[in-house]
């Protein structure tokens, strides 16, 4: 089960806005799917027929490059974008 | 029960009726009828009518056509289509025009059968009702106080309501044959790996599955045929030669040993209980052989499918930036706030819980007893299907446990809506191919049906098993009340 600070954070790694007249409704929504999915957490009767080792990268919220570091890259900038030639449709 | 597409085919080759007359017989039932129904999002009407006046001209020099050539159709509106608007019922694809096609669109498109239009949809197949769409809920043509069922709501209400012949949706959980059932229709989920996922816009890459809507095993075994050739831009195709299923659709299935896996019918509605039941009956007055097993999988698949898939959907759904895909957003701070701006305005609810609950599942503290558990889980549930499969040929079970919802009762209650694919998700997440048939008709009159399941590649053999149980105990269904007519 989650809380307002993980929402907080989820909504970051998802790259979403959550207003705070929204929270409480995701909060409910989140928390009810995960009560939902709680079974198999619970579950440890898994044959170890494959052993899944994935390396997943660490969840942290960054902010990315801010816009002058990229900017350095290219010499066409106009109004904050990079002008970069029109692909032709296939 | 009877096929269109053969029909149609005999009545264009003896000219009973021209292309053009056809495809605009089915404009103007949609006129007529889907303002009641809401099961097209885009329509394809100039197009249309200028393939068809080509199909014309050939049958008037006297030239061949095959059996799809003027055959109008809809496709589930995620599968792309060159210059034509695919929004996958989202605000943040609202305008998007893909620049390339789907492979099975250009099958079709080779076949030369006709496109109506784009259907509506759960907003990026995330639903099993059809209401999460930004387009508004499609409606059951049997009764319009009930939702069609999801994700592909629009393309089964448009089969069902007779506003084209037959349609491409796509099944992840059920989506195919849960709106099949719901609206007396065959659904049919080939095999992952039959057909090409190419250019079908992604939900959770392992399960997505390219299916086929239509009033009979005939029909579908044609587009079945015409779809499924290999293409070498989805990686996870089989590569292999394959007879055409039409070929093998009549062929003896004596000694047919029939799998029944009880615990799926456990808390079932009794109306759907019973009549599956009867089903099952049904194959054993053909000379099946029954064999019940209870493995204690079933409170497990459901999970394993909604971690797995909404982990899936969380990387996925990422290319929604405002930069790549997405809506444009006018006043933002830096790139950032641009691309959370889009996204927040973009995506509609339940899509934004299921990108959060994804990423819930993948995060460091809890992935492993989350994603990682449900990639074991999915192991051991396939294993455990594939021994069963060993010792019997086709499993049977109902396609939902729960009869049809009316509409916003999906909406108000989540839980309800998940646990509408506890059985259907079986088939994506053992790999198998699967098909809902029709089963019965509920005390509102919205109809039900059960679901065959072959081991993953026995796409031929499940076809040829549908059919001749559709021929000796489906002869004919009822017609739904919002009906566009027959030609």
């Amino acid at each position: 089960m989650i809380d307002k600070n993980e929402l907080k954070k989820l909504s970051e790694l998802s790259k979403l806005y959550i207003n705070d007249d929204e929270k409480d409704i995701y909060l409910k929504e989140i928390n009810d799917m995960l009560f939902f999915l709680e079974n198999l957490e619970k579950c440890d009767d898994i044959k170890n027929e494959n052993h899944y080792s994935v390396d997943l990268r660490e969840d942290n919220v960054s902010q990315g490059f801010d816009f002058e570091t990229i900017s350095k890259n290219t010499n066409n900038i106009k109004d904050n974008y990079f002008y970069v030639k029109m692909r032709e449709s296939i | 029960m009877k096929g269109l597409i053969k029909k149609y085919h005999n009545m264009l080759l003896t000219k009973e009726i021209s292309a053009k007359e056809l495809t605009e017989f089915y404009f103007k039932s949609i006129k007529t009828y889907d303002k009641l129904l809401n099961s097209y999002i885009t329509l394809n009407e100039e197009n249309a009518i200028k393939s068809a006046l080509n199909i014309d001209e050939k049958i008037q020099k006297g030239e061949s056509i095959n059996v799809l050539e003027g055959i109008p159709y809809s496709l589930k509106d995620n599968i792309s289509t060159k210059g034509i608007k695919t929004t996958c019922a989202s605000k943040m694809l609202e305008n998007y025009v893909p620049f390339y096609n789907a492979h099975v669109y250009n099958m079709l498109i080779n076949s030369s059968s006709i496109l109506l239009g784009k259907t509506n949809m759960d907003e990026f197949a995330m639903g099993s009702s059809g209401e999460t769409s930004y387009f508004g809920a499609s409606l059951n043509p049997y009764n319009l106080d009930f939702t069609p069922g999801g994700s592909s709501s629009g393309s089964s209400v448009s089969v069902s309501a007779n506003l084209c012949a037959f349609s491409l949706g796509s099944d992840t959980g059920g989506s195919v044959r849960l709106p099949s059932s719901y609206t007396n229709l065959v659904g049919f989920k080939p095999s992952y790996g039959s057909v090409s996922r190419y250019g079908l816009i992604s939900y959770a890459s392992s399960f997505d599955t390219v299916s086929i809507m239509a009033k009979s095993t005939e029909d579908i075994s044609i587009v079945f045929d015409t779809i499924s050739t290999y293409d070498c831009k989805d990686q996870s195709m089989f590569n292999i030669s394959k007879e055409e299923s039409y070929k093998t659709l009549y062929s003896d299935i004596k000694g047919l040993k029939v799998g029944v896996m009880t615990e799926f019918f456990d808390d079932c509605d009794d109306e759907i209980k019973n009549k599956v039941i009867s089903s099952v009956n049904n194959f054993k007055s053909l000379g099946a052989q029954i064999k019940e097993f209870n493995t204690n999988i079933s409170k497990n698949v459901i999970s394993t499918y909604y971690i797995i898939s909404l982990c899936e959907a969380s990387s996925n759904l990422s290319r929604y930036d405002s930069l790549r895909y997405g809506i444009d957003i006018d006043n933002y701070d830096d790139f950032s706030d641009l691309v959370k701006k889009s996204r927040t305005e973009g995506f509609g609810t339940e899509v934004k819980k299921r990108i959060m609950v994804g990423n819930f599942s993948l995060s460091t503290l809890y992935k492993d007893n989350y994603y990682l558990k449900a990639l074991q889980m999915r192991e051991s549930i396939k294993n455990k299907i594939s021994q069963i499969l060993d010792d019997v040929d086709i499993l049977i079970l109902p396609t939902s446990k729960i009869c049809c919802q009316k509409k916003g009762e999906f909406i108000k209650d989540k839980i309800l809506s998940y646990s509408n694919d506890s059985c259907s998700s079986l088939a994506n997440v053992a790999s198998l191919c699967a098909i809902n048939l029709p089963c019965s008709k509920d005390k509102n009159g919205v109809p039900f049906g059960f679901t065959i399941m072959a081991k993953n590649g026995n796409d031929n053999f499940l076809l040829n098993v549908s059919n001749i149980y559709e021929k000796n105990f489906l002869p004919s269904v009822d017609k739904p009340l919002i009906y566009g007519g027959e030609v």
